[in-house]
């Protein structure tokens, strides 16, 4: 199921939040349990039973883990977590990367070992990420042990990030789990944030994925370098705001059962360098290789050349997170190296240049980086990056004029909304209002207040209404992450 | 203190958040409540039904998939939510909107891209159409048997869509299949037409052409088979309708333009006509019931049917009897051929199974017509029955 569909909205959703706050507390985690395997099983009947295992494998080596280090045996504790990342590994493995890998070893060997063709269970990338994050959070003693098997599963199969994330970090959400409170402050919040991230998904991301659909379609001859730019440019919103928007939707609907989940996008499309992008993009994702992977290897402590190595694994296995291709690896390969350079010599030069440089510079990069991302066929990544710079169809044609009359003032919109700018002026205009959970300073005028009702009232009416619109119409509203 | 300001706060929040609560659950009880449609008029097509609950079909997805199908389908309001939709494209601009142009003087056509034409159907269905063609162009004569395919509201009022905007070129298509048929079979009716833009000949609202249009069309046609076209001062001309919202208005369901109108040409003549071979004979041409429905295009020759015959008390031609072999926009057309044969029949290929030769030589036909809009001739599924 996805939260951009009329089944969540008028199924789902009032169901589970009429159940989840009528049942007494300690039922609270069941329900959510419960409630998150049945929006797993809606798309995928069969995998649940995946997810479940992942589930039931980690709770015990978390027990395990526990157990062994209570009884000072740190050797047998090891081994659990090396036990638990092995099968969590296999898991990804195998219905991830097998036929990539047998479509490679045929390649090579000239062979024709026969295809599995496995539907790749969705979420698999998230949830086996999360689980292995707590083997390792306990045995680190970060994280206490979960006993409530209930909980556990409440934890890993949480519906509001199962299956395009935020990537929950055990530790992150350890206390929540079994002590939280919801209340009325967060459960608004909760509610913004949702309706936000509804509507950047339908109104802002469907809309311009159309956009990228034309242009995709057009042959790489007859494509005109400022169209590929349009269509790239339009991929790069569609991603950005299909994501994030899934984000702001977890991490709403997460404040609505009262849990508060770590931030999964700032402003990506804002940054200075390739470096503060990473730190603004998928953080979560980000976080995970930097905890699980990065410094375990030693991270920037070894000396440089091996913090170059260091880098060099984290972007391999991060390209290759985002689905089982080349050109995912080669994403991931491209912006590593850009990184390196970038922590050997270029961020210290970039530091020095005007604002709007780096800026250009750092969009640059990130857009021909989509390009890799989206085409996923290396010709025909090479026919587009040739056709944006004129080796297609020249500059423009009649067909350009006729996407930017088009689309020319979404763009204006897209470009205004994925900067902090619409914050800063409802804050400057409502005061520090309902976007920001921060502590308020005294009201200055009670108009103020009534202004800021007024306007969230209709933020949240106009946005249900015109998202509820585009999904009855349901011509275009595409998933995005069934590779991940 | 604390506690104060924390309350402040939380009224603060109250209406939005209730707000939210009364949407959500309020469209949920007022779509729980909906009765399930079986059919839309408006979109001319039956509405997805609650699924039956079967472990087998939940397995496989299906079971789910048809119910969301379901909830989309049967959400209340249906048509005035979609219609929310174009107003907010609107809004931003959008040339074009769920696949129709706002073009000048209130038309809305329907786009057709090139990346969209299926070439693979296309060159099949033209290589049907020219075996089919050059067979009976040899036995009956190039006077007598005919293609046509009419080009679009997108093609023939192309001057009308927004600026920049661009299509399929269905006349460099038929340019093309011109040189390939046997001369004087292929009827190319785009530039006839197009020496006609300012005048009613395609709906505003449908995709189809109006009587006028194949009026313009039949003048070329009765030429081409060496009659002698009827003049238009010879038909009485009725305006029957002016409150038709066709199949493209469905598409957006924003009423910014006025209702079309719809006309039938009336004669002295009488008429004999019997749908599907049910031996019942209706003496009109016209059936106007369906100006009480939707889809009052219809009312020429009683919408789709597989076959359809149409007896007359012409003298002409006494021996000779024509088929046609047609899609929708015949249904317009017909009216005028039918004055130049005793006998005329029209065929659906979508519905009618004999194989069109045995049908041809049974039935004794002297004259053929096969005619189809551009795009439904492109896209058209059940052409290969043509050289069956």
């Amino acid at each position: 199921m996805v939260f951009s569909s009329l089944l969540f909205l008028f199924r789902f959703l009032p169901i589970i939040l009429f159940i989840y706050f009528i049942v007494p507390k300690r039922f609270r985690n069941a329900i959510l349990f419960l409630f998150s395997l049945i929006f797993y099983a809606w798309g995928e009947p069969i995998y649940v039973v995946l997810m479940l295992f992942s589930t039931v494998v980690d709770y015990t080596h978390g027990i395990l883990v526990e157990k062994f280090k209570n009884e000072g045996q740190i050797k047998k504790a090891k081994m659990v977590v090396a036990s638990s990342m092995t099968i969590n590994l296999l898991l990804l493995g195998f219905f991830k990367y097998s036929d990539f890998i047998i479509q490679n070893i045929n390649q090579l060997f000239k062979i024709s070992i026969p295809l599995l063709n496995l539907a790749l269970p969705i979420g698999i990338s998230f949830y086996t990420f999360q689980t292995m994050s707590y083997t390792v959070d306990v045995y680190r003693g970060q994280a206490k042990v979960q006993k409530n098997i209930i909980s556990f599963g409440a934890y890993v199969a949480l519906f509001p990030q199962l299956i395009a994330g935020p990537i929950v970090q055990y530790k992150t959400i350890d206390n929540q789990l079994n002590n939280r409170k919801e209340n009325f402050d967060q459960f608004s919040y909760g509610v913004m944030r949702f309706l936000s991230g509804l509507g950047k998904k339908v109104l802002l991301a469907n809309n311009i994925g159309l956009l990228w659909d034309t242009v995709q379609k057009i042959p790489s001859m007859e494509l005109p370098a400022l169209t590929a730019w349009l269509g790239i440019t339009a991929y790069a919103f569609q991603i950005y705001f299909d994501f994030s928007g899934y984000s702001d939707m977890a991490i709403g609907l997460g404040h609505m059962f009262g849990f508060r989940f770590l931030e999964n996008f700032q402003y990506p499309y804002m940054s200075k360098s390739i470096t503060e992008f990473w730190r603004r993009w998928h953080i979560s994702l980000g976080s995970w290789f930097r905890d699980y992977v990065y410094i375990p290897l030693g991270g920037n402590r070894k000396g440089l050349p091996l913090q170059i190595r260091n880098i060099a694994v984290v972007w391999l296995l991060t390209g290759i997170w985002h689905g089982a291709s080349w050109n995912f690896l080669f994403w991931g390969v491209y912006f590593g190296i850009l990184l390196i350079v970038e922590k050997l010599f270029f961020l210290k030069i970039l530091n020095r240049l005007p604002k709007i440089f780096s800026h250009l510079y750092a969009l640059f990069f990130i857009w021909i980086g989509w390009v890799i991302f989206a085409l996923e066929d290396f010709g025909k990544v090479g026919e587009f990056l040739k056709a944006m710079f004129g080796g297609g169809a020249g500059f423009a044609n009649t067909s350009t004029w006729y996407l930017l009359s088009n689309y020319g003032l979404i763009f204006l919109i897209l470009i205004a909304a994925c900067t902090d700018f619409p914050k800063r002026i409802t804050i400057r205009l409502f005061g520090n209002s309902e976007w920001n959970l921060a502590e308020e300073k005294e009201e200055k005028t009670i108009i103020k207040q009534k202004l800021r009702i007024a306007a969230s009232s209709i933020f949240i009416v106009t946005i249900f209404l015109l998202s509820v619109a585009y999904l009855v119409d349901a011509s275009y509203n595409p998933f995005l992450y069934f590779r991940f | 203190m604390e506690e104060q300001k924390r309350n402040k706060k939380s009224i603060e929040k109250l209406l939005p958040t209730m707000l939210f609560l009364l949407l959500i659950f309020g469209f949920t009880a007022i779509s729980l409540f909906t009765p399930i449609k079986k059919f839309s008029e408006n979109e001319n097509r039956v509405l997805a039904q609650r699924p039956k609950f079967q472990w087998n079909s939940l397995w496989k997805g299906t079971y789910t998939k048809d119910y969301e199908t379901f909830i989309t389908d049967q959400f209340f309001k249906r048509d005035a939510w979609i219609g929310i939709k174009t107003w907010t494209e609107l809004a931003m601009q959008k040339k074009e909107i769920n696949g129709v142009f706002f073009a000048r003087d209130d038309y809305l056509i329907e786009t057709q891209k090139k990346e969209e034409v299926d070439t693979k159907q296309l060159e099949k269905n033209e290589e049907w159409l020219l075996k089919f063609i050059s067979k009976y162009e040899k036995l009956f004569g190039s006077d007598r048997v005919h293609a046509m395919l009419v080009p679009t509201a997108s093609e023939v009022l192309a001057d009308k869509l927004p600026k920049f905007a661009q299509t399929y070129s269905q006349q460099k298509l038929l340019d093309e299949m011109k040189t390939n048929f046997p001369k004087g079979t292929f009827l190319d009716v785009g530039e006839t037409l197009k020496q006609h833009t300012e005048e009613y000949i395609y709906y505003k609202t449908d995709h189809h052409w109006t009587a006028q249009g194949a009026y313009y069309a039949y003048e070329q046609w009765a030429k081409a088979c060496e009659f002698l076209p009827w003049d238009s001062s010879k038909f009485q001309i009725e305006k029957v309708n002016d409150s038709f919202y066709g199949t493209i208005y469905s598409k957006i369901n924003i009423k910014t333009t006025k209702p079309d109108e719809i006309y039938l040409y009336q004669t002295k003549e009488t008429y004999q006509v019997e749908y599907d071979m049910d031996r019942k004979k209706k003496d009109t041409l016209y059936e106007k019931s369906h100006l009480e429905t939707k889809d009052k295009y219809s009312v020429y020759l009683d919408g789709n049917h597989g076959i359809v015959q149409v007896d007359t008390n012409i003298q002409d031609n006494a021996d000779r009897k024509l088929l046609i072999l047609k899609d929708s926009y015949a249904h317009c057309f017909t009216p005028f051929a039918v004055n130049h044969f005793p006998v005329t029949y029209m065929i659906d290929l979508r519905y009618f199974n004999m194989p069109i030769s045995q049908f041809i030589k049974n039935y004794q036909i002297t004259d053929i017509l096969v005619l189809y809009n551009v795009r439904s001739f492109i896209t058209d599924k059940n052409l290969y029955k043509i050289v069956r």
